[in-house]
């Protein structure tokens, strides 16, 4: 199964509250949708025509409406600026299905930069002319670890008259992304940087609103997290059998969980002598078949916080990849996934209730509960089950 | 001889973290002789023995604090 990780990151046009530029994230049953619009202008009137713009089409693409009927829709609605003849906003439509195929659609705003396998790859369009405008339409297949950069011309515009002739252009964007891909496949790392370039060329006062939207396709979208012991032992090896045949990032957060999967599965678990163990967290570990072994409250007590400090998408939170604890690291795994599952075991631990203890252990469902709240809330999936 | 630290969530939070730091201040001829292993819970802290909890050469210590773990390799250590 396919499917994308994707990061967004704009400028305003220097002096600007808002950003002209807009972009939102639909989802369909088998794909996810990108678009990302560019309002004619700048400040709030541009903010406000590329709302619309790409409003009107993720509802539409939720209704379950066809590409090239969203298109016809916006193509015909579209009003076009009366002086200078020139639509009131443009759009670029990203639709990634499981099964790889990717469909992009391009009005009016720079070509979109596709990295396959670390080369760079121009599709052929088909251009259909909708209502007077033209609207270029493309399919092909991609596969992990492929990218597609789509941006507003603002970014392709940096450097005007100011550093270059005729703005840096995207034969030289594209250049510059397929040199970054050698040294990292980290999507908010390759943003992030080539904004900052942008913002560089502009003399760090953007003379329009630049917007780029990276995104990574990936594989195995899917995470499952098992934390606590089943109420009833004699279902354990049922539970632990459905969490190893699992599709995707496998996770087990608790001290006897990871003991009861290790008696079952006969895989020893191993805990990084080397990883970061701070007052706060313990240490973290790996199985065979798991990706991450935590321990349970305290580390996703720590997830929850993190999770609550995110206002839109997981990626507002940096990290410093080298001093990573056992809760951030279930976090990077999370923020890589659409669907998340998580099995929580009802079994309470009776020195929870131990009066030894520093402060109030809060019983695992309640903090699960928040978990899942935020989880949702920054975009994710989550399907959750009691054992 | 082989010292098992549980990194369970109680012993986490009765102190296990500073045992190991405890273990790594010591002098060099009882390190040489140590190798330390983070271990899950073992499964014992509900009944008798009160974390932080550790298993030497397969034998459970617990209500251990930084003085008490080294105090207890130095006079293994000792012995051989």
């Amino acid at each position: 199964m396919i499917s994308a990780v994707i990061y967004k990151k704009n400028l305003n046009k220097f002096g600007e509250e808002v950003c002209g530029d807009n972009f939102q994230l639909g989802k369909t049953e088998d794909s996810k949708i990108a678009v990302m619009s560019d309002g004619l202008g700048s400040g709030i009137k541009a903010s406000i025509l590329s709302i619309l713009t790409t409003e009107i089409i993720s509802t539409m693409f939720k209704k379950g409406v066809d590409v090239e009927e969203v298109v016809h829709t916006i193509a015909n609605t579209l009003p076009v600026c009366k002086v200078r003849g020139i639509a009131y906003s443009t759009f670029t439509i990203v639709q990634i299905f499981r099964n790889g195929m990717v469909k992009l659609v391009n009005y009016d705003n720079p070509k979109p930069i596709i990295l396959k396998k670390g080369q760079l790859y121009w599709p052929t369009y088909q251009e259909k002319i909708i209502n007077d405008k033209k609207i270029k339409i493309s399919t092909f297949t991609l596969d992990p670890e492929d990218f597609i950069f789509v941006m507003s011309d603002g970014v392709v515009h940096a450097g005007l008259g100011n550093l270059m002739d005729f703005g840096w252009g995207i034969e030289n964007i594209a250049g510059y992304l397929k040199r970054m891909y050698r040294r990292t496949r980290d999507i908010k790392y390759m943003v992030d940087n080539l904004i900052a370039v942008t913002e560089s060329y502009y003399g760090f006062e953007a003379g329009d609103d630049a917007t780029l939207v990276g995104l990574k396709i990936t594989e195995k979208p899917r995470a499952i997290i098992f934390t606590g012991p089943p109420l009833d032992p004699k279902k354990d090896s049922y539970y632990v059998e459905k969490f190893t045949k699992f599709d995707g990032k496998k996770i087990i957060s608790g001290g006897t969980t990871s003991n009861i999967v290790s008696r079952i599965t006969g895989n020893e678990m191993e805990i990084d002598l080397t990883s970061t163990s701070s007052k706060e967290l313990p240490p973290y570990g790996h199985m065979e078949n798991v990706d991450l072994v935590t321990e349970g409250v305290l580390t996703l007590k720590a997830l929850n916080k993190l999770l609550s400090e995110c206002k839109n998408n997981m990626y507002e939170i940096d990290f410093d990849k080298k001093n990573i604890n056992a809760a951030d690291n279930m976090f990077l795994i999370l923020r890589d996934c659409d669907e998340i599952k998580i099995m929580v075991g009802r079994k309470v631990n009776a020195f929870y209730h131990n009066p030894a203890l520093p402060f109030d252990m809060s019983i695992r469902s309640n903090l699960v509960r928040d978990i899942v709240k935020n989880l949702q809330r920054v975009g994710k999936d989550v399907e959750i089950e009691y054992c | 001889m082989v010292i098992s630290i549980c990194v369970g969530t109680t012993c986490h939070l009765l102190g296990s973290s500073s045992l190991v730091e405890a273990i790594n201040e010591l002098p060099e001829k009882y390190l040489n002789n140590v190798s330390i292993k983070y271990s899950t819970c073992f499964d014992v802290c509900h009944g008798q023995m009160k974390p932080p909890i550790a298993k030497i050469d397969d034998k459970l210590y617990d209500d251990l604090s930084p003085d008490k773990i080294k105090k207890i390799i130095i006079a293994m250590v000792g012995d051989n």
